[in-house]
């Protein structure tokens, strides 16, 4: 067999920022033809390493070499002038253009006054006919789904003659059905000839598509491994630096007695309808999970479970007692804790220090309207710094300046050390390493053995599989199931969270 | 670097080369109209800081300037910027003067009270409604505090000038002497000729209490978070409108309180445009002062050194060198920030640098 050859190498890349050296003397190479995962917790260094190799940052060190030749990118369009794409995370297109223009947008064929409409779309069609990437492009963006939109962006690279696409987590807003179907556009990508670097840290994805991996860790080289080296163990080994339990809901706590019911919850905004009748009831120490492809209301339902959207019908009862009309900070006195979606924006104040952070919300434990007991502040960041393991462990450090796993583990702790009584736990582990995983898995588990009611809100259905009871589907505000994990496959979830019609099983 | 060092380089180093950047751009234009920089700077510093009259008249300056700024700073740490400062002060001014000489006949330790109560209420109702429109109807405070300036000043002159002026003059009657705040010059000969008089503590004592209020209780803390991360304070239960009346409120009371220094340590009576620009001054001292307490009371001090500083250099270069001085300060302030963000982060990487090599 012949191999084919390095197209890019990048050398001794070094970036440091002012707190983490983000990149600390990385090599990495990807072969023409292949497809190659670049595999890391997050905060490992590899968006920024590849956003060196794009030239959306400078690196302090080291050299990138493409085919053979050294060369030096000063912004993203200098690379896409040498034949390397990137589709970021958040997609960069005009929601109110349609699928053409977003795509010739900054290349437009014609003169400088008029686009040339046919040749424009000629060439759209002639791309999306070649790599199969069906799509009509006619339609305005904001009409797409999330897998149509990640479509439109491949299309734009491919328009203007990439031959390296890097995909930055792009299956982290899709349905399995849509994730299936990126799988084979990457394919036929690769038989066409393109070489792809495809940023994940999920392990499935790695076996599945990746023909080599390169995987790093704390702004290092970890480990690099072909294709029939790589098994989802070595890999999680390789990203924690050691071996990673798999923690699964295995042993029952739920009782009868109900803590949390809603009734018929309905809520519209702007003559849209975001909830419709949700109704559901959970006991004392069961794990209730809502899996969905987010934006079906998710965010909807906890605003309203937590009093900050009180502009619905229906009823919401706690212990029995109806606290429909309680204000947020009522809800949370009387034990409601609440791991917010996004804990940049919701979960924490970023300007504020650690410390600080850990009594959000709780101001009430602490010694009354009028003082803040500090002692007792420093006593329980103390506390959820070793208990979670935070690094750095600073409680006088701003909340802003931890990665987003150690965020991620000031709100969880947070929310699990007052002593709950309820957990509305949404995407608790988003963007959130394997080992924080493990951490973050067992301390849910932990507390609803000791009888707190969980509602555990996730797209990512891997979890819903781990640790919920039971879970119910969201589509468009509406619930189906309940579903059970044991009695399901992912593949027909997935059916379900892509708005298929199913009867629950109760 | 620690947090600490980066803390005062931000909070010290920065503000203060602002204000030694912005001397150095001044002397250009002293030189350019053929005077001696050294020579000049040497005049408003002597005249300002160089006598206890001198010094007198700057505290007596710096008072409403800090007290107006301890009050805008308390609004912008909630997330609201308060332009209305100067309206405040004329209504809260009023009140005061109003009471005074109302109720005349109160004895003395009943009267003091209702007059420094009347100057906070005055302005603290007129916070009060900025606030209220915010947190009721999403007004937005720019705006609203802009006009209520302009209602305030127009309603002041016209309960002056028909309904409470002394004949001849454009000031109301004054109020009883018991209620006079004592002057500086009333316990040390060396102040005499000086207006500075007790306000200055109040105004003092309101930084205290306006910094331990902010860092030390769960008002403040429910305040800063609302500023810093609304999203997250709702998340939590911090309720938006209610930070927004309260500190748009005591912004208000804050600025009230500045008519004790003009009505009751002063001239004792309200005087039509009194306060001048005082509370557009002030955005700039609490700007300066970083709207930390104790920055604004120093940086009060500085503009209330310029400020009589300006009439002492008046004889030798234009007053408006002064005005240029403060402006250009202010513009090095907002600059500075962000400058000094990039030396900071700079620092830090060439120390990181360093650990490696040494490591």
């Amino acid at each position: 067999m012949k191999k084919n050859h390095n197209i890019i190498e990048m050398r001794n890349i070094i970036k440091r920022y002012p707190l983490t050296v983000a990149n600390d003397n990385v090599n990495f190479y990807l072969r023409k033809n292949t497809i190659h995962c670049l595999v890391g917790e997050n905060g490992a260094g590899k968006s920024t390493l590849m956003k060196i190799l794009v030239g959306a940052v400078g690196a302090d060190a080291g050299e990138i070499i493409l085919n053979g030749e050294k060369c030096f990118f000063h912004s993203p369009l200098d690379s896409l002038t040498a034949g390397i794409g990137m589709v970021w995370q958040h997609f960069m297109l005009v929601d109110d253009f349609r699928v053409w223009e977003n795509v010739v947008l900054g290349a437009e064929p014609g003169n400088s006054v008029f686009i040339d409409h046919s040749e424009a779309t000629e060439k759209i069609a002639e791309i999306s006919k070649r790599y199969s990437l069906a799509i009509d492009i006619d339609k305005k963006i904001s009409d797409l789904s999330v897998g149509e939109a990640q479509r439109v962006e491949i299309i734009k690279l491919l328009y203007r003659n990439v031959d390296i696409l890097i995909l930055d987590e792009p299956t982290a807003v899709l349905t399995p059905q849509e994730v299936s179907r990126l799988y084979e556009m990457i394919f036929r990508l690769k038989k066409e000839g393109k070489s792809v670097i495809f940023i994940t840290h999920k392990l499935r994805e790695i076996t599945e598509v990746a023909d080599e991996v390169t995987v790093m860790r704390q702004g290092r080289l970890a480990g690099f491994l072909k294709k029939e080296d790589v098994t989802a163990d070595k890999i999680a080994a390789l990203m924690v630096g050691r071996e990673v339990r798999q923690i699964k809901n295995t042993e029952k706590a739920a009782t009868r007695e109900t803590i949390l019911e809603t009734r018929g919850i309905c809520f519209e905004e702007k003559g849209v309808k975001k909830l419709n009748e949700i109704s559901f009831k959970i006991s004392r120490g069961e794990i209730v999970g809502i899996a969905g492809v987010e934006g079906n209301g998710q965010k909807e339902l906890v605003d309203v479970l937590m009093g900050i959207e009180k502009n619905h019908s229906g009823k919401i009862l706690f212990e029995g007692e109806d606290i429909t009309s309680l204000e947020t900070s009522a809800r949370i006195r009387m034990g409601i804790s609440h791991i917010p979606q996004d804990r940049q924006k919701q979960g924490l104040i970023e300007e504020f220090s650690m410390a600080d952070n850990s009594i959000l919300g709780r101001l009430r434990h602490f010694g009354g309207r009028f003082s803040i007991d500090f002692g007792k502040r420093d006593r329980i960041s103390d506390e959820l710094i070793s208990r979670f393991d935070i690094r750095p462990p600073k409680k006088e450090l701003l909340a802003g300046n931890f990665s987003g796993g150690n965020q991620q583990k000031i709100v969880v702790g947070r929310e699990i050390y007052f002593d709950p009584k309820f957990l509305i736990a949404a995407h608790p582990t988003r963007g959130v390493d394997i080992g924080a995983i493990e951490k973050i898995h067992s301390e849910i588990l932990k507390i609803r053995k000791r009888g707190v009611g969980v509602l555990l809100i996730s797209s990512e259905l891997s979890e819903i599989f781990a640790l919920s009871d039971y879970f119910f589907v969201i589509f468009e505000g509406s619930l189906s199931g309940p579903f059970y994990p044991s009695r399901i496959s992912a593949e027909e979830v997935g059916l379900v969270m892509a708005g298929k019609r199913v009867n629950g099983e109760k | 670097m620690t947090e600490h060092k980066i803390k005062f380089l931000k909070n010290f180093v920065s503000p203060a080369s602002a204000i030694l950047g912005a001397f150095l751009v001044g002397s250009v234009f002293i030189i350019a109209i053929g005077k001696n920089p050294f020579y000049i700077y040497g005049i408003l510093f002597s005249r300002t800081l160089g006598s206890s009259y001198g010094f007198g008249q700057v505290l007596f300056k710096a008072t409403p300037l800090i007290l107006a700024a301890l009050g805008i700073a308390f609004a912008f740490h909630g997330g609201l910027f308060n332009i209305g400062a100067n309206g405040q002060i004329y209504i809260g001014a009023f009140a005061c003067a109003w009471a005074g000489f109302t109720f005349s006949r109160f004895p003395g330790f009943v009267l003091f009270p209702v007059v420094v109560l009347a100057s906070v209420l005055g302005g603290g109702f007129w916070g009060w409604i900025a606030g209220v429109l915010k947190a009721r109807r999403g007004a937005h405070e720019v705006i609203t505090t802009i006009m209520l300036n302009f209602i305030a000043l127009a309603l002041c002159n016209w309960l002056v000038s028909a309904k409470y002026h002394v004949p001849e003059t454009v000031h109301t009657a004054s109020v009883p002497p018991s209620v006079w705040l004592p002057r500086f010059s009333d316990i040390s000969q060396s102040f005499a000729g000086s207006a500075v008089n007790l306000s200055f503590f109040i105004a003092l004592i309101c930084a205290v209490l306006i910094w331990w209020v902010l860092y030390k209780s769960p008002v403040g803390y429910a305040i800063r978070a609302q500023g810093f991360n609304p999203e997250a304070a709702k998340t939590y239960g911090i309720k938006a409108p209610r930070v927004s009346i309260l500190t748009m409120t005591a912004a208000g009371a804050l600025s009230g309180l500045v008519g004790t220094n003009f009505i009751l340590g002063y001239k004792h009576y309200f005087e039509q445009g009194f306060a001048g620009g005082t509370g557009f001054m002030a955005i700039a001292v609490a700007l300066l002062g970083r709207n930390h307490p104790f920055g604004i009371v120093l940086a009060g001090i500085l503009f209330g050194i310029l400020d009589f500083g300006g009439l002492a250099i008046n004889a030798y270069v234009p007053k408006e060198l002064v005005e240029i001085l403060q402006a250009i300060i202010i513009i090095f302030v907002i600059v500075g920030e962000s400058c000094f963000d990039g030396i900071v982060k700079n620092l830090m990487k060439k120390e990181k640098a360093g650990e490696k090599t040494n490591g």
